[in-house]
This record gives structure tokens, sequence and C-alpha cells, in this order.
């Protein structure tokens, strides 16, 4: 058998045959470095990408460093922002650890178990070997660097209290990775059914979505200085796993040492189950429980038959784009996902002009905002229409539709799910601000910018397409090139916004020298929108028809 | 099915003495120099090949030699860097409408729009190629009947088997009865149930006069169905033409290894195989 030292390139250097030689937990080590380096070899894009994310990961760990060492800087009149700051940092790391899996960043599969499943190691020692794998990569390595700030900080409280930070940032170490790999292990099995996916990927995008009012709430709590409110929620998560780890130093300072005992057993209490559950997971995940997708309960699409694909549309081209793009718009989970995050964003942006802290009810400027980017939005969503058909979008080729066809189809589709979000969104703002006389402007101005909109997302999703993932698993999103490519649509969108200054121009105008004429933005929006719509579908119509095959492979996803 | 045209001849055809002689009864897929490069990698290097009308023609090769390449710019659904094709003498570049209608394609992997149930997946390609909606309910019918689909009718084409989901995607590529079928891997993934039903059909398309031509990477799918072969590797074709030509005598695995090389294994390697597992 080959030596175990040198390059580890495939399983039979790392795993000895039948039980020749135990299996050590140094080869999983390098298993994992080496996968690690051949993915980024060859690759100056993804060793840019590497360097990136160690910076990001290095400034993350000081920063985080320096907020925990700040127990050993402060005096104890400051003590309680400290045990504030501690608790939450520390139990926003754990947090974060555990749904890390289930959001961004998908799951870290570079040692998948299955792939140990035909190979004869026994279960412990593939635990701890996979364990000790999953401690090598940039996440925990910056957990540790800023956890151990406490440690660091915790030597002006003497030895015990420096035992009792270390051996809370080495559980809280433990708990975050050991959650993480038990949450990944556990979802394994139920992420097979293709409808958990479906469910895996609405939800991924809502949380997204709901990131941005978090944020705010956030801010807000802290802006209006309720500090002191919080310190009661720091004592109760102190006795929590969340945070429990890294408050059971301060109980050592501020002498009632023995407190910090049963925290400290809280957490490696935590851990012995988290191990448990693991071990379970593992071994379905391991089995690769038979996917229970292909069972007929559930999966029959409801009340669908030959003719419901059509409708009452026409029995064209057209018709049937259109029946098939209204179908997708809920029945595919990433559509579905982004009209549920536009309509969350719609909600936040109405939400936060209507209820705007400081002012007294809404003005007209902020009414008008929000209409505009309430009518953008239908544009945003259209960007990379062709996108969502990947591979698909062959069956249009292949039947040669005509690209005016096509997007005419699309645009109507997208015109049905947002009229309904528009108007509403124009009526509750207006009967907030009390003002229905403004409705008719307003309308008119979300129209006219959502014909701007979509009409240049005709062109861009022709020209600026992009592969979107498969949806084998919920939690990858488009990563790395993807980025970019948001950037082109997000620039198309701001275009479509700029196409619309005319509107906004005959509105000033209209204000400034005929007041009582402001709602003939409704026709004008109308027919302004309509008109650089069709000029956009026209465009972008020829364009589809010139390079079809080319959009057909820009919208693949590579293998 | 086969028609005369003279017209489109000057347009996409080389200079050649045979050709004119051809384009009276043109070929059912004519494919002329075509190339294709991917950056560096060159995938197609330069393929011709006459699919005659009426053929059941088997397009071997091994992996990533070039078949989908080659296939996606006949069809119509990859620009080639140079070269033509036509199917029964029109040109699919450049008059792509005519030459689309008269083919049906399976593309590799069944690339589908799989969130439609089977039954509203055809009704849709009927639509986008113009057809009357009675009339493709009715073949609709037909072919999930003969495909034994007809219970999975209502299911999510995503929820489907890969010998399923072959099967529908022949049945799209069948639905306007096209005279000539391009498939890619058909038989790839598929359970041998349906992939005798996969056969059965289109034995009989050919049977009535259609013509097929299929790519494939096993030997002995060709070799049982086809009577026309070609062999592609490494993005060139090493030999084409009637099966029996092409073997000469021989099985069409040595053809086909003596052409695209492999190796044997010998007598002495891998002597400890076979024998009780090593001990502790």
């Amino acid at each position: 058998m080959t030596s175990p030292v040198g390059p580890v390139t495939a399983p039979a250097d790392v795993l000895s045959p039948a039980g020749r030689r135990p299996v050590r937990i140094s080869y999983f080590l390098r298993l994992k470095l080496s996968i690690l380096s051949n993915r980024y070899r060859g690759s100056t894009g993804r060793i840019i990408g590497f360097i990136l994310s160690c910076l990001i990961g290095l400034v993350a760990a000081g920063l985080g460093f320096l907020s925990f060492l700040a127990v050993g800087l402060v005096d104890s009149s400051d003590r309680d922002l400290v045990l504030l700051s501690v608790g939450f940092l520390g139990g926003l790391l754990i947090t974060l650890w555990q749904a890390m899996p289930l959001l961004l960043f998908g799951v870290d599969e570079t040692l998948d178990p299955a792939r140990f499943s035909l190979l004869p190691i026994p279960r412990i020692r593939l635990m701890i070997g996979l364990l000790s794998a999953a401690f090598l990569g940039i996440p925990a390595i910056a957990t540790l660097i800023a956890t151990s700030g406490l440690v660091v900080g915790a030597f002006r409280y003497g030895p015990l209290a420096v035992l009792v930070a270390a051996v809370g940032v080495v559980l809280g170490l433990l708990t975050c990775v050991l959650g993480s790999r038990a949450i990944t292990s556990g979802l394994a099995s139920l992420l097979r059914s293709r409808r958990a996916r479906d469910l895996g990927i609405v939800v991924v995008m809502m949380m997204v979505a709901l990131i941005g009012p978090l944020e705010i709430m956030a801010v807000s709590t802290v802006g209006n200085g309720e500090i002191d409110q919080m310190i009661p929620v720091v004592r109760v998560l102190s006795w929590t796993p969340l945070a429990a780890p890294y408050l059971a130093v301060f109980d050592v300072i501020e002498g009632n040492a023995i407190l910090a005992v049963p925290k400290l057993a809280i957490s490696a209490a935590t851990i012995v189950v988290l191990w448990w559950w693991w071990s379970r997971g593992l071994e379905s995940a391991m089995i690769g429980n038979v996917s229970q997708a292909a069972t007929r309960r559930g999966n029959q699409a409801s009340a669908s038959s030959l003719r419901t694909l059509r409708g009452p549309l026409p029995a064209t081209p057209y018709g049937a784009i259109l029946a098939r793009d209204l179908r997708y718009i809920w029945r595919d989970p990433q559509r579905r996902g982004g009209v549920i995050a536009m309509l969350s964003a719609c909600l936040v942006v109405a939400g936060t002009s209507a209820f705007n802290p400081g002012s007294t009810g809404l003005h007209t400027g902020s009414l008008l905002f929000t209409m505009v980017y309430v009518g953008m939005f239908g544009g945003l969503i259209s960007m990379n229409q062709f996108g969502y058909d990947r591979g698909a979008f062959a069956g249009h080729v292949l039947a040669s539709v005509p690209g005016r066809t096509d997007i005419h189809a699309r645009m109507t589709s997208t015109t049905v799910l947002m009229m309904p979000v528009i108007l509403l969104t124009g009526v509750v703002l207006v009967w907030i601000a009390d003002d229905v006389g403004r409705l008719p402007d307003a309308l008119g101005m979300a129209l006219g910018v959502y014909g701007t909109t979509i009409g240049v997302a005709a062109v861009v999703s022709v020209y600026g397409a992009y592969a979107l993932p498969e949806t084998s698993n919920p939690f990858a999103m488009s990563t790395g090139s993807g980025c970019s490519k948001g950037l082109v649509h997000i620039a198309g969108a701001v275009v479509g916004v700029l196409m619309a200054a005319p509107i906004v121009g005959l509105l000033l105008a209209l204000e400034r020298y005929a007041e009582n004429y402001t709602w003939l933005l409704l026709p004008v929006g109308l027919v302004y929108g309509a008109v650089v719509a069709l000029l956009g579908s026209r465009i972008g119509g020829r364009a589809i028809d010139k390079r079809g095959p080319e959009l057909l492979s820009m919208v693949t996803p590579s293998k | 099915m086969r028609r005369s045209v003279e017209s489109s001849s000057g347009t996409s055809r080389p200079q050649e003495g045979t050709v004119t002689v051809r384009d009276v009864n043109p070929p059912a897929l004519a494919i002329r120099g075509l190339v294709k490069r991917f950056g560096q990698k060159v995938a197609v290097a330069g393929v011709d090949l006459d699919v005659p009308a009426g053929s059941f023609y088997g397009l071997l090769g091994p992996n990533g030699a070039g078949k989908t390449t080659t296939l996606s710019m006949a069809v119509g659904l990859l620009r080639p860097d140079a070269g033509s094709a036509s199917v029964l003498g029109f040109d699919v570049w450049s008059n792509p409408v005519e030459a689309k209608r008269r083919m049906g394609v399976l593309t590799d992997g069944a690339r589908l729009f799989d969130r439609l149930t089977g039954a509203e997946l055809l009704m849709y390609h009927g639509l986008l190629r113009g057809m009357e909606p009675s009339e493709i309910s009715r073949r609709t019918a037909e072919l999930l009947d003969v495909l034994a689909l007809s219970d999975a009718g209502n299911t999510l084409v995503i929820d489907y088997s890969a010998g399923m989901k072959k099967k529908i995607g022949l049945a799209c590529a069948l639905l306007h009865a096209p005279p000539l079928l391009v498939l890619d891997e058909p038989f790839e993934a598929v359970d041998p149930v349906s992939a005798a039903t996969i056969r059965d059909i289109l034995g009989r398309f050919v049977a009535n006069g259609g013509t097929v031509i299929f790519s494939s990477h096993v030997l002995e799918v060709v070799e049982r169905l086809c009577d026309h072969v070609a062999i592609l590797a490494g993005g060139q074709l090493r030999a084409a033409g009637r099966m029996d030509e092409v073997c000469g005598g021989g099985t069409l695995e040595d053809v086909f290894v003596s052409l695209v090389g492999g190796r044997t294994a010998s007598g002495d390697a891998l002597a400890w195989l076979g024998g009780q597992p090593d001990q502790a």
C-alpha cells in the first residue's frame, strides 16, 4: 500500500484496504486539503475568489477578535455593554453557523458522507474524521480567531477566567461546526424529495428578502438607546446553548465562578445531543434514502388536463407561451421565490414610505417614489426571463417561435402578475395618504415606469441572459459570475427608470403650471410605457430571431 | 415525402460533382464541413455526413467525441463556426423555419419544460408548432398510450424517471409527424422496458418511410437497430456508410476499437484480483 506521506489524490491512498491499517484522522484532513486545492487549481478567477474570501474572513475574524477582546479592556462600569455585545455576537455566530447550510453559502459537502458509505470505516472514526475536516475552512478558522479574543481578554482576571474562557471558546466552536454538520445530515434525507427542495428554495428566497427589514429593525432598536432593556434578554440567553459558552467567563469575572459550571455543562450537553443527532442523520445520509419523489400521492399537478394549458387563451404559440409562463410563475420554485421576494420588497417599500418615522402622513414625493419602485419591479423580475427556461428554451428554437411572439407572451404574463400589485399599492397608498385625487398620477407614474422597464428588460434579457443553476440543490444560488450578471440587471432597471424621465418631467410641469391636470399623467404614462415596451419587444424579438442559438447556450446551465 | 429541391441547392453546397445528383432526392440530413471550437478546444473538426432518406442511422462515438455538438449544429441549436447542414434540401441556418418543420429533435438530456405535466408539455409543443388543438389532443392520447405514459399524463415531467423523460421527449419530437428524427442519446439511462418501447417506435417510424439518426456510445444498440453507422472520435468522422460496408465482414466492435483506439486487458495485469480480501 502506498505510504501515507505525499499528496493524496485518490481514496485508495486515503483509506487502507480491509482493516489492514486503521484509518487515521489525518487522512481526512489531507483529503479535504487536496480537494480544496484541486478546486482552485488552474482557474485564476477561483484563486482570486479564494484570496478575497480569505481576506474577508480575516477582516471579519479581526473585528470579531476585537469585540471579544473588549472583555479585558473595559472597566466594570461598561461591562454590561460588553456582556451585551459578546452575548449577541456569540449567539449570532452560533445561529449563523446553524443557518449557514440553509442560507446563501450552500452545504459544504467537500467530504460528502455518502461517498464513504462503501468504505469499511468504523462510524465513530468516520465522524471524528469528518468533523476534524470540517474545521479546515475559512469560516471555522475565522470563528476560532474571533472568539479567541475572549481568552486573551480574560487574562486580566486570572487563570480561572482564562480557563473558563478557553473551554467556552472550544465548546462554542464545536457547537458551531457540529451543529451545522448535524443540520446538514439531518436535512439530507428530507431534501431528497423534490417538493421539499422546492420549498427550501422559496424559504431561502424569503429569508433573503427579509434581511433588509430585519436590519432596519435592528438598527432602529440600537439607535433608540434601548440597551438597558436588552440586558435581561442577554441574561436569559446566557443560559441557552446559543450564548452559554461565551458568557460563562462573565460569571467568573463577576465573582460567581460557580455559575460558570452549569453554563459550560449546558454547552457540553448540547454538543452531546448534536453528536447523537449527527450520528443518526449520518446514517440516513449515507444509506441515501430512496427518493420518495416518485410516489403518486401529492405529485399530481392539480386539475390539469389537455385543455387547461390553454384555458381561454388563443390556440397559438402566443397563447401557449403565455399559459406556460403563467404556470411557471408558481410551479418553478425559483420564480415563485422571486415573486414572493418581490412582493415582500414592494410591501417593505410601501410600508416604509407610508409609515415614515418623523413625518406625518404621506407626502407626494414619497408616494410617487414608491410607485416608481413598484413599477420597476415588474421589469426587474423580467431581466433574466429566458434564464428560467434553462435548456428547455431549445423547444422554442426548434419550433422557430418568432422572437416578438415569445417576448409579447412573456410581457403579458408579467403584466397579469404585476397589474394587481401596482393597482393595489396605488389604491392603498393613496388611501393612507388620504388624497384620492392623486390616484391617477400615482398609477400613471407606476405604469409608465413599468412599461419602460419591461421594454428595457426585453432587450437586456436577450443580451444579458445567464444560466440559473439547476434546482437539484435548493441552496445553490447563482454564485460568482451570477453576481456580476445581476449588476447588469440592476443597471437595466436603472436605465428603465431613467427612460421614464419624460413622465416625471411632465408631472413637475403640470404641478407647476396646471395643477388641476395632473390626472393627464395616467393616459400619458400608459401610452408612453406601452410604446417603450413595444419598442423593446421589437428590438428584443429581432435579437432572438437573429441569435436564438446563442441565447440558448447562454441560458443552458453547464454540467 | 421526398421533395426535389433545386432552388436551395446552390447556397448551401460546396461545388462537388456528385452533389447535384443527390439534390434531386436530397438526403434527409446533409452535413457539410461542420466545425465548432470552444475556446482552445476543437469539439468538432470538420464533419461531413449524408443521412439518406429512409435510413436508420447510428452516430457512434466514445464520450466526448463531439456527437452532441455535431447534432446540435445539425438541428440549429448551436451555431457552427464553419459548415452547413440541410434537412431534405432546406438549409438549417439560412432557411430555419422550413428545415425545422421537417424534423423532430430529442435534445441531450431531454431538456424540456419539466414543470408541465406530460400532456401539457405535448400540447405546448403542438401549439408552438402551430398545430390544431384537437389534432394535438388526439395525437397526445395516442402517443402517451403507445409510450405507456398514460398514467403519468398528469404528473409533472420533473418527477418522471429518466426513461419516462426520454419517452416524453420522443413524443414531443414525434408530435408534428416530421419526416426526420434527430435523437441525442435516446437510450442513455433508460431501463430495458422503456428502451424496448423506444426501439419499437423508431423501427415503425423507419418502416413507414421516416428517417432516424441517433447518437449513442453503446455499440450493441447501434448494431442491432441501424442500417447505417457513422463513427465519430475526437471531433472527426472516422467512418460512415452502410453498416455492412463499415464493418467489412468484421464486427462493429472490432471496427470501432481499431478506429477509435483503446486497449484490451492482457493476461498478466491485475493478477491479484479475484482472491480473498486482504488480511488484517
